[in-house]
């Protein structure tokens, strides 16, 4: 009993946050019309309480809890960067919540019961965690995409991202089921051997491979599986579009590094020029649709879109040097993104819309929401003294490190494009004259504290040499 | 001055007077003014006191260096050699000028003063960094303080000038970024220390170092700006306020200059030398091409933009000309691009600030508009003469003493490029004469009735650099005995790789 008890541990995390959000719910409906400040809290603390927790977690244990997860340094970065931004998206989104009247505990419940399936995606030490955890975060997902219930844009986004993302699950399930096929085994540390000893015919390897990219591809929104992105981003509230920019892709990044680097890393040559290729294909393709957007949360969907293809490149470069580097231009991406969403929403609860137009001269209105929409932006685009530059810097690192010269060169010259849409943004809001209908924005407190924890993060990450300590003590393999 | 930090005394304390800014009130306009002229005023005591305090010998001066990130090996390290200090002394000065400059700025004052602070960061970063990843922080620091410098404060077409220049700089960077990061892994030295990687950079096979060469090369020649990646330069120089015309022609440039000589030539000898004559080359086609661009134009501040371009042609020859392997004058070339740098700094400073002090009164920088303009202000038609011939390389002033050496020095390696730069010389002599000409001569234009000569302000500006171009011109040895350590280093490294 004590021996299952330390095995509990590894999984303490998730536990808080599942009860967080299953309490959110109930409570909520006790509430009723005064729920939304105190179930906020609730689910704040929930995170917060959650990000803590992984500190009792005993680092380095191996596969626990019947062979279902693991506690490595790998595991523990993503799930506190996971949950950090579930706190942040909880901060920042209380406002929107309030204003738009989105049922306040079933939005934390699922938030909460989500974020948890992020969290075991990244421990997953067995193909069948890694699948639920996966159904438990997108089942989720799917609702809240709905949850402005007299929005038709939000129910169509809520419609459209559940059929796709039923069809991306069927195949993502079925491209599992070829490797247990081809191999016998569940166990991604049993998985990389047994498919090297196995001998089975190359194209069996490469149909499986393909299937799981599919599924993958779909919640990290790569291209060709993007086409749910700009819809879906646009129609869902704003805080769960922020959620889904950074959860999902990140648990989904967690997924991909886990399975193909842990997994298969021996048969790392057979994979890479796929990642490769879809990390040069993603990157171009969001940059290049995000210029052409009106509508803020189009473009930050197809930004969010190139981003997923930078972090691709850590998955191409097939090394540790790209792991860490992945999952450090992670741990920069969340923060900055959700920083950016968390301006955007303040933007629109003071009653702005959401066409770039809505942004003029937002430096006179509120200079501070202003310079802090710059350095996301910034980060985003990897400029110097941010977060961005040294996730840049290091996936552009590990990209020539493994000969990918090529990669490296799109990358940067992805990084320019990227300035001419976030460019248009910051020239309304420095350069031009704001119209007279457009009102000044204020932020609430929990948003101005997840404003500035963001921007504290996304300065502290650029700068400070801790984290890419932390970053690196996560790659996957010693 | 033991133990003081000076260089970051001078890269930080900027950025901490823009920290205060940030807290002062949106509509305050003395406190932003005084806070930046203070902060500037300290930067130009803190240059002088590393000028007093440089002494002979080899090697880097007033080092700071502590690791920053030990497990990528990019470290914290400052330090800078004869050319650094006058790059940083020449910074220095004309940032205290361009702050003095700007107090006719009346709208958004805070924030204008806010964004010059971030840029003197950059600029003294830039030339005090020998870390590439520092290095390259700063160069690209410099790039968004000045994209709202000038879109916000500029003229007419100031946010295409703006993003143009962004633009055009970021591409550049970022082949730059790229080619860093192969330099680090190629040499795998483990450091991004520009001294450490120049060690071993050396030893990498020819193709690589050619290939890494250009790109760093894409990333410089657009500051500096070699024809044809110059056309954001007119555009940006032109719609810029005069301040920031100032420092863009007077500082900024330099900064490609200045990389080309801190990390292309030691790092990569052996391409400098293959690409050698290239550089001469293109340095050719600048003299002339910015010559006979700036001939054709009627607005005043083109043709000084245009000017700029000539004169960087100097520095790409010399530096083209002492990269190739030769029996002597590469030291001449050497340090004629260097005193090119340092002296049209000057130069560019003044005739932008005279710019600026004839549009003020005429509202136009037409030069066809203008005309015996000399009756009504010959104080300013004075310092523009002066600054015209300094220019145009009259003996005696600034202009003259590094175009002289660069012309002598590269003679002895591309005597045939050195004969057609002679051409260029006699069309750089032109449209500087043709334009003091139509500013100053000829029947007066009766439009503009009263004109009143400069003002205090203006003055207090500019006669220090009319007296600073007077004294390089008549007493260039204080500017050779600095420079001459860092150009004998380069040297012994060039030749450590023929």
């Amino acid at each position: 009993m004590n021996a299952l008890g330390n095995e509990l541990l590894v999984i303490l995390p998730e536990m808080v946050l599942v009860a967080a959000g299953l309490v959110a719910l109930v409570w909520a409906q006790f509430l009723k019309e005064r729920a939304a400040g105190p179930v906020a809290g609730l689910a704040a603390a929930g995170a917060a309480l959650a990000l803590l927790s992984l500190l009792l977690v005993p680092d380095g244990t191996g596969p626990v809890l019947f062979g279902a997860v693991k506690a490595d340094g790998f595991s523990l970065f993503v799930r506190a960067v996971l949950y950090a931004g579930a706190l942040v998206v909880v901060l920042g989104g209380a406002g929107y919540v309030r204003k738009f009247q989105v049922p306040v505990g079933e939005f934390y419940c699922l938030l909460l019961l989500a974020i948890a399936g992020g969290g075991f995606m990244a421990q997953a030490a067995n193909l069948l965690t890694f699948y639920v955890g996966l159904e438990l975060l997108s089942l989720a997902s799917y609702a809240m995409a709905g949850l402005r219930l007299d929005d038709p844009d939000s129910n169509e986004a809520a419609l459209k991202y559940f059929f796709n993302g039923a069809v991306s699950s069927a195949v993502l399930l079925f491209g599992l089921s070829w490797l247990f096929g081809l191999t016998g085994t569940l166990s991604l540390a049993e998985l990389g051997p047994a498919l090297a000893a196995s001998g089975a015919h190359p194209a069996l390897l490469v149909m499986a491979v393909t299937l799981v990219i599919g599924g993958l591809g779909f919640k990290m929104a790569a291209v060709p599986f993007h086409l749910w992105v700009p819809d879906v981003y646009q129609g869902a509230p704003t805080p769960v579009t922020a959620f889904l920019s950074v959860g999902s892709k990140g648990a989904a990044l967690a997924a991909l590094l886990r399975l193909f680097y842990e997994g298969m890393g021996p048969l790392a040559d057979r994979w890479t020029v796929y990642f490769a290729i879809l990390a040069a294909v993603t990157m171009t393709w969001g940059n290049v649709s995000a210029l052409l957007q009106r509508n803020i949360k189009r473009m930050m969907g197809y930004s969010s879109i190139a981003q997923a293809g930078y972090l691709l490149v850590g998955l191409a470069a097939g090394s540790d040097h790209g792991v860490w580097a992945a999952v450090f231009y992670l741990l920069a991406y969340t923060f900055t993104n959700l920083g950016a969403f968390t301006v955007i929403m303040a933007v629109r609860s003071a009653g702005g819309g959401l066409d770039l137009d809505s942004f003029s001269g937002l430096a006179r209105r509120s200079p501070f929401l202003a310079g802090a929409l710059l350095v996301f932006f910034l980060s985003l685009i990897g400029f110097p003294f941010t977060a961005g530059f040294f996730g840049k810097l290091n996936l552009i690192g590990a990209a020539v490190n493994s000969g990918l010269v090529w990669l490296a060169v799109l990358t940067a010259i992805n990084s320019v494009i990227s300035v001419g849409y976030y460019y248009g943004v910051v020239r309304n809001m420095y350069l031009r004259e704001p119209g007279a209908d457009l009102p000044a924005v204020s932020l609430e407190g929990s948003a101005r504290l997840a404003t500035a924890v963001a921007l504290v993060m996304t300065l502290a990450v650029g700068i400070l040499p801790q984290f890419v300590s932390w970053a690196q003590a996560a790659s996957l393999l010693p | 001055m033991t133990g003081l930090p000076l260089l970051s005394l001078l890269v930080w304390l900027p950025l901490a007077g823009a920290v205060v800014l940030m807290f002062a009130g949106r509509e305050q306009k003395s406190l932003p003014r005084a806070v930046a002229t203070v902060v500037m005023a300290v930067q130009v005591v803190l240059a002088l006191a590393a000028w007093a305090g440089f002494g002979d010998g080899p090697g880097f001066r007033y080092v700071e260096r502590f690791e920053w990130l030990p497990s990528v090996g990019v470290t914290y390290h400052l330090g800078i050699d004869g050319l650094g200090l006058t790059l940083v002394a020449l910074s220095a000065v004309i940032g205290l000028i361009a702050a003095v400059a700007s107090y006719g700025i009346q709208d958004r004052v805070r924030d204008f003063y806010l964004y010059l602070l971030l840029l003197q960061t950059g600029i003294m970063g830039v030339f005090t960094a020998l870390d590439y990843i520092l290095f390259f922080i700063f160069w690209e620091l410099m790039l968004v303080p000045m994209y709202f410098l000038i879109g916000i404060w500029g003229h007419d077409r100031r946010e295409y000038a703006a993003i143009k220049f962004f633009v055009y700089t970021m591409v550049g960077s970022m082949i730059m970024l790229v080619s860093i990061l192969a330099l680090y892994f190629a040499t795998g030295a483990g450091t991004f220390d520009m001294l450490a990687i120049a060690e071993a950079a050396p030893a990498l096979p020819l193709a690589v170092q050619r290939l890494i060469f250009l790109g760093l090369f894409a990333g410089f020649a657009v500051k500096v700006p070699v024809v044809p990646l110059h056309t954001w330069l007119p555009d940006a120089h032109v719609e810029a306020p005069t301040p920031i015309s100032v420092i863009l022609a007077a500082v900024l440039l330099k900064a490609g200059g200045y990389a080309f000589f801190r990390i292309s030539l030691p790092t990569l000898p052996e391409a400098a030398a293959a690409f050698g004559y290239f550089f001469a080359v293109l340095g050719i086609i600048n003299i002339v091409w910015g010559a006979l661009v700036a001939l054709a134009q009627t607005d005043f501040k083109r043709v000084v933009a245009y000017s700029s371009v000539s004169h960087m042609g100097f520095v790409m020859l010399g530096l083209g000309a002492a990269a190739l392997p030769a029996v002597s004058g590469a030291a001449e070339a050497l340090t004629g691009a260097a005193y090119v740098m340092l002296a049209h700094g000057l130069n560019s400073a003044l005739l932008f600030l005279l710019v600026g002090v004839y549009y003020d009164r005429l509202h136009t920088r037409d030069l066809n508009a203008m005309g015996g303009l000399f009756k009504a202000m010959p104080f300013a038609g004075t310092v523009l003469a002066w600054a015209i011939f300094a220019n145009l390389g009259l003996p005696g002033l600034s202009g003259f003493i590094g175009e002289f050496f660069t012309f002598l020095g590269a003679y002895r390696t591309v005597p045939g490029l050195v004969y057609v730069g002679l051409v260029g010389l006699v069309l750089v002599t032109a449209f500087n004469l043709w334009t003091l000409h139509r500013v100053n001569f000829g029947p007066p234009n009766e439009r503009y009735g009263h004109l009143s000569d400069m003002t205090a302000r203006e003055t207090l500006t500019l006669v220090p650099l009319v007296a600073l171009t007077t004294l390089l011109g008549v007493y260039p040895g204080f500017v050779f005995d600095v420079l001459n350590q860092p150009v004998t280093t380069l040297l012994q490294r060039l030749a450590a790789g023929f």
